[in-house]
């Protein structure tokens, strides 16, 4: 819970209208009153009235008698994925590179010590895996986390760690000595290969994207089933990632030649 | 006098608003300009960004101390469009569509007198019409809300005619007259897509075609939108057929059902 100082600045009925907002989900897009109420243990009462508010400014719509996000919604990510660059200037790239290396693409970036997809291009396989964007991953446990990661300052690192280092695959690393150590790697080597962290049987590389201070801001990644590719190919994968993060980098301002004489 | 008026709009619906207020013309607000534009105190505003913020609707910039949309919403924003199953089965219909034509490609959906972008689908032209997913037009001058308007029920047409045929801007060649746009409806029907030229935004054409759901109700549409230069007299009737086509094509996909 909030501490008391925190409290005085929060509206509690905001709070409770937003916290309803974000209970809709993928496996629950229609909810009644009475789950919501169940789920946020707040009297039916105070439920339909702030559904009430969130009808009439278009953020949730009725179904039948149960409840779904509003278009409302809608139009603040269209303002937010216009207002970055990134996806305007990283789109025709990622095209190129799932069309290279035929296998569903991301760029990705750090919400708080949050991986976030903003981007995804898709393969034309047939066997696919499953992500969105705007998904949320553990950063911990993913090529473009661990990359981005790697780059970040020590205090977010040191909350990823604080916050635990969840298991989700048969190879994520659950001990902070072990994940500093490859976190230093990356940063030596500018990519990353994860095999088997987040899921059996998948296999993940990332490289940096990095805007024109030189700042490493987002990560282009490919993700694809083990069996397609193999050990001997990940090399050429990791080079055609790179590629693409420089491209990207590129279109963002970052000049590699100048960075390197302002770093000596 | 004024407290009461204020107090009657509940912090609830004063957050929702201020939500709203980040555009993509002006996606980054100071915390005293919210406060003038929803007319409530800086206290008040302090704390409903506070809220939003705690909650990861917005986030404040360190430096600048601007306030801006946070890209967690894009999550919440993901299931409202996996909520429409015409959007799982539109993308290489609609891709298709921008291949063929070359332009920008829409699909739309009306809410009330609005029509609102779901899915948009970018032309690599340098020129081009600059809007987003989520994006609200008046149904009235737009061709995509226009066009299903066409084909809803005559107390629906009467409804939105009752809220007002506004002229969107100055130079706009927007129907104002409700006789005039009743019978631009029919044509519109009776043709099977509707042709807009400089009725909302000068310089910029649309054309825009039906899709008809299994139930044999118009919900959606496909459109297109260019500068008039790229839409003339000349390529138009193609452009149509195209729009046309793909409209069909999703009405078809849609009956097999999704999956």
């Amino acid at each position: 819970m909030t501490t008391s100082i925190e409290n005085k600045s929060i509206l509690q009925s905001v709070q409770n209208g937003l916290q309803i907002l974000k209970l809709f989900s993928k496996e629950n897009s229609i909810l009644g009153i009475t789950d919501i109420s169940r789920e946020l243990e707040l009297p039916k009462s105070t439920v339909s009235r702030l559904i009430n508010d969130l009808i009439s400014e278009g953020y949730i719509r009725k179904v039948g008698r149960k409840y779904t996000v509003g278009l409302a919604i809608l139009g603040l990510t269209g303002v937010i994925m216009s207002q970055l660059e990134i996806h305007r200037e990283a789109f025709d790239p990622l095209k190129c590179l799932v069309n290279k290396l035929n296998e569903t693409a991301h760029v990705s970036t750090l919400d708080g010590t949050h991986l976030i997809y903003m981007l995804k291009v898709e393969s034309k396989q047939t066997i696919r895996l499953l992500s969105h964007v705007g998904q949320h991953r553990p950063p911990t446990c993913s090529a473009p986390g661990k990359l981005l990661l790697a780059f970040q300052p020590k205090e977010i690192v040191d909350q990823v760690i604080q916050a635990g280092l969840p298991k989700r695959g048969p190879n994520s690393v659950t001990n902070p000595e072990v994940l500093l150590q490859q976190l230093k790697q990356i940063r030596q080597d500018e990519y990353c290969v994860c095999i088997d962290e987040m899921y059996e049987d998948v296999i993940a590389i990332a490289a940096p994207i990095k805007d024109y201070t030189g700042k490493v801001i987002a990560s282009v990644s490919v993700t694809a089933p083990r069996m397609r590719i193999g050990e001997d190919v990940i090399p050429q994968c990791v080079e055609e990632i790179i590629k693409t993060g420089k491209k990207i980098s590129a279109k963002l301002g970052y000049i590699e030649s100048l960075q390197y004489e302002g770093e000596r | 006098m004024d407290s009461n008026e204020k107090s009657s709009v509940s912090s609830m619906v004063n957050a929702l608003k201020l939500l709203n207020l980040f555009t993509m013309d002006e996606p980054e607000w100071i915390l005293t300009d919210l406060a003038d534009e929803l007319d409530v105190g800086v206290s008040t505003v302090y704390r409903l960004t506070n809220t939003l913020m705690q909650e990861g609707f917005i986030v404040r910039d360190p430096v600048t101390k601007n306030f801006r949309l946070a890209s967690s919403i894009l999550e919440i924003g993901h299931y409202v469009i996996t909520s429409f199953d015409i959007c799982e089965i539109s993308p290489p219909i609609l891709e298709k569509l921008v291949q063929d034509t070359g332009e920008t490609v829409h699909l739309s959906i009306l809410e009330g007198n609005k029509s609102i972008y779901l899915q948009m689908f970018e032309c690599s032209n340098y020129v081009n019409v600059r809007t987003h997913v989520g994006k609200k037009y008046p149904a009235h001058c737009s061709s995509t809300g226009q066009v299903i308007l066409a084909y809803q029920s005559e107390a629906d047409i009467d409804r939105v005619i009752a809220q007002g045929l506004p002229l969107y801007s100055p130079k706009s060649a927007t129907i104002t007259d409700p006789l005039q746009f009743k019978e631009r409806l029919a044509l519109i029907k009776k043709q099977g897509y509707s042709f807009n030229k400089d009725e909302m935004n000068v310089g910029v054409s649309a054309i825009a075609a039906p899709v008809t759901s299994p139930s044999g109700k118009v919900d959606y549409c496909v459109s297109i939108a260019g500068p008039n230069s790229r839409m003339n007299a000349n390529n138009t009737p193609m452009l149509i057929k195209h729009v046309m086509k793909a409209a069909d094509e999703l009405s078809k996909k849609l009956k097999c059902g999704v999956k």
